[in-house]
């Protein structure tokens, strides 16, 4: 997707995207969605919010793109803050936030039309917008229709097209691919890789953690209103992939300086305990007699995500 | 981007999605009803009408065109009523309920240009409704007294648009309030017809007269500017003669300040209001 015409900028190209939340809480009567969370988030980059439904990451994005308030705390984007000059602010973002609807008697042209408008965009400049996104989304069958007829899974695609329009520094996505179908998603990952490629901050939401694990240059886990992983500072836990030539008939009972076995046909995934090398383990499968094709070091999402959200609990 | 040129924006947008929303289609049907029943009771009952309210048969022309004028001038303060109660109410209200706020309220614009938008829009389609009601009352007119209405009929219309702004200001007001359209409107209907009602009542006990400062009866000079007849819970009054220079003043002046003293909270409300 081509970029617009630069003189339609909102003044922020060529800045690197900052976004600082410094203390922010957000209560909700009694209930705390989000607790005292500081993080600064800069781009160019995908930066993925994983966390169980009710963890606080709507309410993140929420606040972001101040359609709710901090309880105390300041959110800062490029260092201006968010509660001083909204309309600036809001003018460097496009979001799709918890599930975004549009005005029912509007076609998604009308609403593309007006989202461009309201950004600066103007004359023959916003019919080339919406043809460049709405052909790259695959909207373009549905855009005349007035947005009341669309499906929930046209209705997503175009709330996701609606956040590419303005071209902005900083798109932020909450479930972004949760009615889509399976080659909706596929597509909807290679406009983020044509974001992240064209150096874009990307917030993403999610509770699928494939998709963060694919979307992802930075992953934060959010749980109980706390940001409890973040990639750029936890490291993930690293586990050895060994790929044996045949599948063993039988794994020995201990394999020495190792904590967790898990076998999948000649595939092994180990666990070496604190201190103990890759080599060291190494020579003690071959010592066993297993004999070693493939060795790669992988990293844990999935025990990342569930020690930290179930120690949470 | 110059703010005047960011809310004709969002006037236009908006509008069009009150133009062609069901509630739109809805009152216009309702209009056309309530405009027929009143063009027919016009053309078979207005000879009868007139005698009964002058208590006598030799209408002059020009109090026989009064006369009608007040007729269908009595009803149309209901249809700006109605008009704004159904552009209003869901104005925010209906965008919480309906998820649309979680687009229109990350619009890179003050909240207030947004909240200015949508009032303008919603103000534009209740005065068009209005002006169809006035429009099939000038046609009923010119076909049952054959002559053109006189000015007074602007005046009222005019009057009918203050009315209507005011009466858009407190139902966007209670629209900021409640997170629900069928509250808003249960909420806007108790006030005007219960309670507005309960208290007039309750004055014109104790005072023998009606409360001006009640929007309620205050709107009574859309139809006071042809004859001054009122109606009372506790009687008919008024003379034949219209409302003078200062009346019409004084109603206008009440209803500003019920539009400045509502739709000033509504415009902080909205820009302090959160998405569902």
């Amino acid at each position: 997707m081509a970029a617009p015409d630069p003189a339609h900028s909102n003044g922020t190209r060529g800045m690197p995207a900052q976004i600082s939340f410094r203390e922010v809480t957000k209560r909700y009567g009694k209930t705390t969605a989000l607790d005292k969370v500081s993080i600064d988030v800069s781009g160019p980059g995908v930066v993925a919010l994983l966390g169980p439904n009710g963890a606080g990451k709507t309410t993140f994005l929420k606040l972001l793109n101040r359609l709710s308030f901090p309880s105390s705390g300041e959110i800062t984007v490029n260092g201006l803050s968010i509660d001083k000059n909204a309309a600036k602010v809001l003018g460097m973002m496009a979001s799709q936030v918890d599930e975004t609807r549009f005005h029912p008697y509007l076609s998604g042209r009308e609403i593309l039309r007006f989202v461009a408008s309201l950004r600066g965009i103007n004359g023959d400049a916003i019919e080339k917008r919406i043809e460049e996104v709405s052909s790259r989304t695959g909207i373009s069958p549905f855009l005349d229709n007035l947005y009341g007829t669309y499906s929930s899974g046209m209705k997503q695609k175009f709330a996701n097209a609606s956040a590419l329009v303005p071209d902005s520094p900083i798109i932020s996505f909450d479930e972004p691919t949760a009615n889509l179908d399976p080659a909706g998603v596929v597509e909807f990952r290679s406009i983020i890789e044509d974001l992240k490629a064209r150096e874009k901050l990307v917030l993403i939401s999610s509770h699928i953690l494939s998709e963060v694990r694919s979307f992802g240059n930075r992953i934060l886990i959010i749980n109980a209103g706390r940001i409890v992983f973040d990639s750029s500072r936890d490291a993930l836990e690293k586990y050895l992939s060994i790929r044996l030539e045949s599948t063993p008939e039988s794994l020995p009972e201990k394999i020495k300086g190792v904590s967790e076995v898990q076998a999948n046909g000649d595939v092994l995934i180990l666990k070496p305990k604190d201190g103990v090398s890759n080599s060291t383990v190494i020579s003690e499968l071959l010592k066993s007699g297993l004999k070693i094709r493939e060795v790669s070091e992988v990293e844990s999402l999935e025990k990342a995500y569930i020690s930290r959200v179930s120690n949470e609990k | 981007m110059y703010p005047l040129s960011r809310r004709l924006i969002i006037f236009r947008y908006f509008f069009i999605n009150y133009f062609r929303s069901r509630s739109f289609y809805f009152l216009l049907f309702l209009v056309l009803i309530i405009s027929s029943l009143m063009t027919y009771a016009s053309l078979m009952y207005f000879g009868s009408i007139g005698r009964y309210i002058v208590g006598g048969s030799g209408v002059a022309q020009l109090l026989r065109g009064n006369l009608l004028e007040y007729f269908w001038g009595f009803f149309a303060p209901t249809v700006g009523f109605f008009a704004a109660l159904f552009f209003g109410s869901s104005a925010i209200a209906g965008e919480l309920e309906e998820g649309t706020a979680n687009f229109t309220f990350t619009l890179p614009v003050d909240r207030r240009h947004v909240f200015a938008g949508k009032f303008l829009a919603a103000y534009a389609g209740a005065s068009i409704i209005c002006a169809i009601y006035y429009l099939a009352g000038f046609i009923s007119y010119l076909v049952v007294i054959r002559s053109l209405p006189n000015l007074a009929v602007l005046l009222s219309y005019g009057l009918l648009l203050v009315f209507v702004l005011a009466m858009l200001s407190v139902v966007f007001l209670l629209s900021a309030v409640f997170r629900r359209t069928t509250y808003v409107n249960i909420a806007v209907l108790v006030l005007y017809f219960i309670m507005f009602n309960s208290l007039t009542l309750i004055w014109e006990i104790l005072y023998r007269s009606a409360p001006e400062f009640l929007i309620n009866n205050t709107v009574s000079v859309v139809y006071t500017v042809y004859v001054g007849i009122s109606f009372q819970f506790t009687g008919l009054g008024g003379t034949l003669q219209p409302s003078g220079f200062w009346p019409v003043v004084h109603s206008i002046l009440i209803m500003l300040c019920y539009a400045i003293g509502t739709v000033v909270p509504a415009a902080l409300l909205f820009e302090w209001r959160e998405s569902s």
